[in-house]
């Protein structure tokens, strides 16, 4: 156990003067607050949320949060049933370690 | 909208085309990874979604979105198992924003002397390092420490000397937890999840992470249990960041979706996985994971930013198929059970 925390250490000291000075390229940010997409060409579904991205980013986020919840519940209730069928039910456990 | 013949999509938001089967992949992995350890894994994913080119501009919305939907999922299901302390949830959220906010005024203070950089860096390398080489000290000493609690009861009875048991801080108002069945001090439960949303607010992390251990060796949860209160907390930070991000204009709906789709049913995997293995070994296989996540952390602040994402990706699918095939071991060995069981019956 000593002889590995002596080459961890060592390591870490080794690669210190890079960690250190190793700067952050960053990355160009758009300001997505004001940003517009193309809808040309876009129908259904991607016409639908690109069009509220457009008009009113409250309403885009509300359906964003709403559709993640539905979404997974829907997919949720269909993998516990095929779970259930293939014998992997879940219940009440007992909490040792 | 989907090119079923290349499996690409096209990405309204972002305005691009991108391969389903990664977005599906990706969000698998990681669902399997957050049932399983408790954690929103904004970690892998954000690296993940890099490699393949995926905006960054898009990506930590993206992953927030997915969360979301993804810890409805695995809450639920750590509920039915009775792995949520909701109790401890609502007390860990409330302080969890609190210290954020600290954290991040602290950073905002860095940054204005120049410093903010390497002290977060190091402070985040120290802690994944740290964290996950204490958990595997933890678990190659349990044998031992057994033996010796084990050794100390039997010559307790011997002697006919009860032991004391062993007493923590019991600074008035306590708590009681029932679902974790502890009771603990409301200072210390308070100053615990204050420090953890403060380390998250200091390294810009979801903190789920560091919220699971914390729980364990520090509140005194069980492992099973620490996971899906952990899931509990991390559901409110999803949805918070979900919305804001939204609004933001930083999500794109369309492949967060096929992130969910993999995410949910990954998701269900690592929460039944919990089930078959229990309490250490999963405290092993996150040591493991956070160590890996630490030198993945290493090589990107060396500017490796592409091997950085590989070995974080690569830990993640290794992971999960060791996770998998946990679950699929105990699977077989409680159904033989099951049927030795019914033979022995009839």
């Amino acid at each position: 156990m000593k002889r590995l925390w002596t080459i961890i250490i060592n390591l870490l000291l080794l690669t210190a003067p890079a960690l250190v000075w190793a700067a952050d390229p960053g990355e160009k940010m758009v300001d997505m607050g004001t940003r517009q997409v193309a809808t040309a060409g876009l129908s259904a579904i991607n016409l639908f949320f690109a069009g509220w991205y457009n008009d009113n980013k409250w309403v885009f986020a509300i359906i964003v949060t709403v559709l993640m919840g539905l979404v997974g519940g829907i997919i949720a209730f269909i993998t516990d049933i095929f779970l259930k069928a293939a014998g992997l039910d879940v219940s009440k456990m007992d909490h040792h370690e | 909208m989907l090119d079923i013949l290349n499996f690409t999509v096209y990405l309204p938001i972002a305005e691009l085309h991108f391969p389903v089967l990664i977005l599906i992949a990706i969000g698998f992995s990681v669902g399997v990874l957050g049932g399983f350890f408790g954690v929103g894994g904004a970690w892998v994913v954000t690296p993940a979604l890099n490699i393949f080119g995926f905006p960054m501009a898009y990506a930590i919305g993206t992953d927030l979105a997915h969360i979301f939907g993804k810890s409805i999922v695995a809450t639920a299901k750590h509920r039915k198992m009775g792995n949520v302390d909701v109790k401890l949830g609502l007390v860990s959220i409330v302080g969890s924003v609190v210290g954020l906010e600290i954290g991040a005024q602290n950073v905002m203070w860095l940054t204005r002397i120049g410093l903010a950089g390497p002290v977060v860096r190091y402070t985040y390398m120290l802690l994944l390092f740290g964290l996950g080489f204490y958990m595997l000290y933890d678990f190659a000493t349990k044998d031992k420490r057994a033996a010796a609690q084990a050794a100390k009861m039997a010559a307790a009875t011997r002697s006919g000397i009860a032991i004391e048991p062993k007493k923590g801080w019991q600074l008035p108002p306590m708590m009681h937890f029932p679902t974790s069945g502890i009771t603990i001090s409301f200072w210390t439960v308070t100053g615990v999840f204050l420090f953890t949303g403060w380390l998250s607010g200091f390294l810009g992390v979801g903190g789920g992470f560091i919220r699971m251990p914390a729980l364990i060796y520090l509140i005194g949860c069980p492992t099973a249990v620490a996971v899906g209160t952990d899931l509990f907390a991390v559901l409110f930070a999803g949805a918070y960041g979900c919305w804001t991000y939204g609004v933001k204009g930083a999500v794109d709906v369309t492949a967060a979706v096929f992130m969910l789709i993999g995410a949910s049913i990954g998701a269900q995997i690592g929460v039944t996985a919990v089930k078959y293995i229990r309490g250490y070994g999963i405290r092993l296989l996150f040591a493991i994971m956070i160590i890996l996540a630490g030198v993945s952390v290493v090589f990107k602040q060396m500017e490796l930013t592409t091997i950085a994402a590989w070995v974080v990706m690569s830990a993640a699918l290794g992971m999960c198929v060791v996770i998998m095939a946990g679950l699929w071991k105990g699977f077989k060995k409680e159904k033989a059970e099951k049927a030795a069981y019914t033979k022995e019956g009839s």
